[in-house]
């Protein structure tokens, strides 16, 4: 059995090393898309094109040149331009030529619009900041720089995303709501607005797209720029296959999940309400005012060279687009939207009653086709994050109310536990009646022995105690929402706790030390609280299995867990560690006194200690037999 | 050896998840026990009997179960 457990440990191992190769990785993310390099037009060279295609010179098109942002202002027309209304939009273009940012900050949001496009540019968090691993410094930025922003706009497949905007209007004064208004001209010459609208404390920026142009037009709103990732990876085992970029959409009732690692696209359509894309910590959602028919297009690239510094081609993040077609409508001369960009807290997201919180915890991976575990998984995981907040409120401290989730969760499982401990000890007592039974009729005659072992627990009533393994295996959702919450709640980043005030951040990996080089899945840094809970573990397992054949779990066990925590979050390393704690208390003194059976008495000077709860033997009967 | 190693690896995998998520001994009301009796499934009957018999063995585990001795029959 030893051999085996070696073996299997290996094959373990193996399987967790090759599955953080590149070698998976490029046979499994490698087929995604690669990104085109987005090309931005000015105005004037799409006019002149428009000219061309209209029957004028052809060679207009050749004298044009892009103007950079912050170039000079271009004034001359094109010489042929024979249709007066193209050279009007022209003219009105050519007061914009220039790219100019306009900030609009509000006491949540930092948001930049760029009057090329009218895009936004710029998304900054003002409650959260890089980590200071990041390379990136100040406040969080959704959207990477230089990207290609988001609140894209085209109008029937016309692209307004390098036309230059007018600015109408600026309002970022004292008011409660602060509004920008940019326009600009179609090839027609019908004008299209743009309006934002901010307010303080929101994540909701209300995005209106009206005009001429959009009145019975196919209207596309999109966002481009998709999310920037707000967290360096880290370069450790399990560290950077979890927090894939998702994309969501809904109608407002349902919401369906995307993670775009092998498949490039996704073309939803029918009722919409909204469509998302979701990072570790942030959202960012296209919200319709109302329930609308439209024809959605979600679009994963691979990642550009992450600024956050993807380690060695390991990034398996995918960028994510997405556009909305709003199919023609005669009537409407304004479509409303607005857009949530923002934290993924949970009472953010649900105050807009739209289910954005069910973006937090969705369940993609192949377990929901066995265990149907998004059916169940989310509610469990809600309702830990809501305690954990709720703890928090009372205590303010995340420390203290990892703590008493902790605490929560072994009480909720006490009777579970402490039947399985009681059963153990009367297995104890019982262990040298069977070691007896045994030894009387042994190999040779199996089914007596069947049968008087049967008897023997009839008689003795013990294992009808015991809680049995199904329950065991149910309460693991409870543990892998615990694990998955402690990881992902955005509440925990960048918190630090009394209890372990070494850590200086509760969602990163804790670092006591870091060494200069890294030692394979064990990575760099050094962190004191797994290698406490290794300890614990090897305590835990060395009371537990008792069997000589076990030996090697004793060793193995602590091991995998020092090497597998070792590059986890802090908080989760601590729960973890406070379980482990809080098992062994409840092992050694919650236990309760041996129950002397007077038929088993006699037997208490048998050499008990050599019995695993596991064997109907007794370790050396067991070991023989083998 | 390589039924040997799959059942090492049934064993292990069953162990682990008491060691992870319970951190307790004995739960099972059988004996063997589900962990034993998996890997004895693993090594002596073919593999998708095993599986059945494994996940039916775990279902019948339960609080409600009467348990007793239960090896695995060939």
């Amino acid at each position: 059995m030893n051999k085996n457990t070696v073996i299997a440990f290996l094959l373990i191992a193996l399987s967790v090393i090759f599955f953080n190769s590149s070698l998976w990785n490029n046979f499994w993310y490698g087929k995604v898309l690669k990104k085109p390099v987005p090309t931005y037009q000015s105005s004037r060279q799409r006019t002149a094109q428009a000219a061309s295609s209209e029957g004028g010179d052809a060679k207009d098109t050749t004298t044009i040149k892009i103007i950079p942002p912050g170039g000079k202002t271009a004034t001359a027309s094109p010489a042929n331009n024979a249709d007066s209304t193209i050279a009007e939009t022209d003219t009105a273009a050519a007061v914009q030529l220039v790219e100019d940012t306009l900030t609009v900050e509000t006491n949540r949001l930092i948001v930049a619009v760029s009057t090329r496009g009218g895009r936004i540019i710029s998304l900054k968090m003002k409650d959260y900041e890089y980590a200071s691993s990041a390379r990136k410094k100040g406040f969080v930025d959704l959207l990477p720089t230089g990207s290609v922003g988001g609140a894209q706009l085209s109008i029937n497949n016309e692209s307004f995303d390098s036309v230059f905007f007018a600015v109408v209007k600026v309002d970022t004064g004292n008011g409660a709501v602060q509004t920008v208004v940019l326009e600009a001209k179609s090839l027609s010459g019908k004008s299209v607005q743009k309006e934002f609208l901010f307010a303080d404390d929101t994540y909701k920026i209300g995005y209106t797209v009206r005009g001429d142009a959009v009145v019975n037009q196919k209207v596309t709103v999109g966002w481009v720029g998709g999310i920037e990732d707000s967290e360096a990876s880290q370069d450790v085992p399990f560290g950077g296959t979890i927090d894939k970029r998702r994309a969501h959409y809904s109608d407002g009732r349902s919401v369906n999940h995307f993670e775009m690692s092998k498949r490039g696209k996704e073309e939803p359509s029918g009722s919409y309400r909204w469509v998302g894309v979701s990072s570790k910590y942030f959202f960012v959602a296209l919200v319709a005012d109302s329930l609308r028919d439209a024809d959605i297009v979600i679009e994963g690239w691979n990642a550009a060279k992450s600024s956050q510094g993807a380690s060695k081609g390991k990034d398996k993040n995918i960028d994510i687009d997405y556009s909305v077609y709003y199919k023609a409508d005669a009537t409407a001369s304004e479509i409303r939207d607005w857009i949530y960009a923002g934290p993924g807290k949970v009472g953010e997201l649900s105050r807009h009653g739209l289910k954005f919180e069910k973006t937090l915890f969705p369940v993609l991976s192949w377990a929901r086709y066995i265990f149907w575990s998004d059916l169940w998984f989310p509610p469990i995981a809600e309702i830990i994050l809501k305690l954990l907040i709720y703890f928090h409120k009372l205590l303010k401290d995340y420390g203290l109310s990892i703590f008493l989730l902790t605490l929560l969760s072994k009480i909720v499982t006490y009777p579970l536990t402490q039947s399985s401990n009681r059963s153990m000890m009367r297995m104890r007592d019982l262990q040298p009646k069977i070691a007896a039974l045994r030894q009387k009729y042994g190999k040779g005659n199996q089914q007596k022995f069947s049968e008087e072992m049967m008897a023997l627990y009839k008689a003795e009533g013990i294992n009808p105690l015991n809680p049995g393994c199904l329950p065991m295996f149910l309460q693991m959702p409870i543990f892998i929402a615990l694990f998955v919450v402690l990881r992902k709640a955005v509440e925990l980043r960048a918190a630090t706790t009394y209890l372990i005030p070494w850590v200086k951040d509760l969602s990163q990996p804790e670092a006591l030390f870091t060494l200069p080089f890294s030692i394979p899945l064990y990575g760099t840094n050094v962190a004191l609280m797994p290698i406490i809970m290794a300890a614990l573990t090897f305590f835990q397992q060395k009371q537990a299995l008792q069997d000589p054949n076990q030996k090697a779990m004793i060793y193995m066990m602590p091991i995998i867990m020092l090497v597998m925590f070792n590059g986890f979050p802090a908080g989760v390393v601590f729960y973890w560690t406070l379980s482990s704690a809080l098992g062994l208390v409840q092992q050694k003194w919650l236990l309760p006194k041996p129950v002397a059976a007077p038929a088993v008495a006699e037997h208490h000077k048998a050499p008990v200690k050599k019995i695993g709860q596991h064997h109907g033997g007794s370790g050396k009967k067991s070991s023989k037999r083998r | 050896m390589g039924r040997e190693a799959v059942a090492g690896v049934t064993f292990a995998l069953i162990q682990s998840v008491k060691t992870l998520f319970l951190m307790q001994g004995a739960v099972c009301k059988f004996e063997p026990s589900c962990a034993v009796y998996a890997r004895e499934a693993v090594r002596v009957l073919p593999p998708h009997v095993a599986l059945i018999k494994i996940i039916w063995r775990v279902l019948r585990c339960n609080p409600f179960s009467k348990g007793g001795y239960d090896p695995v029959v060939r």
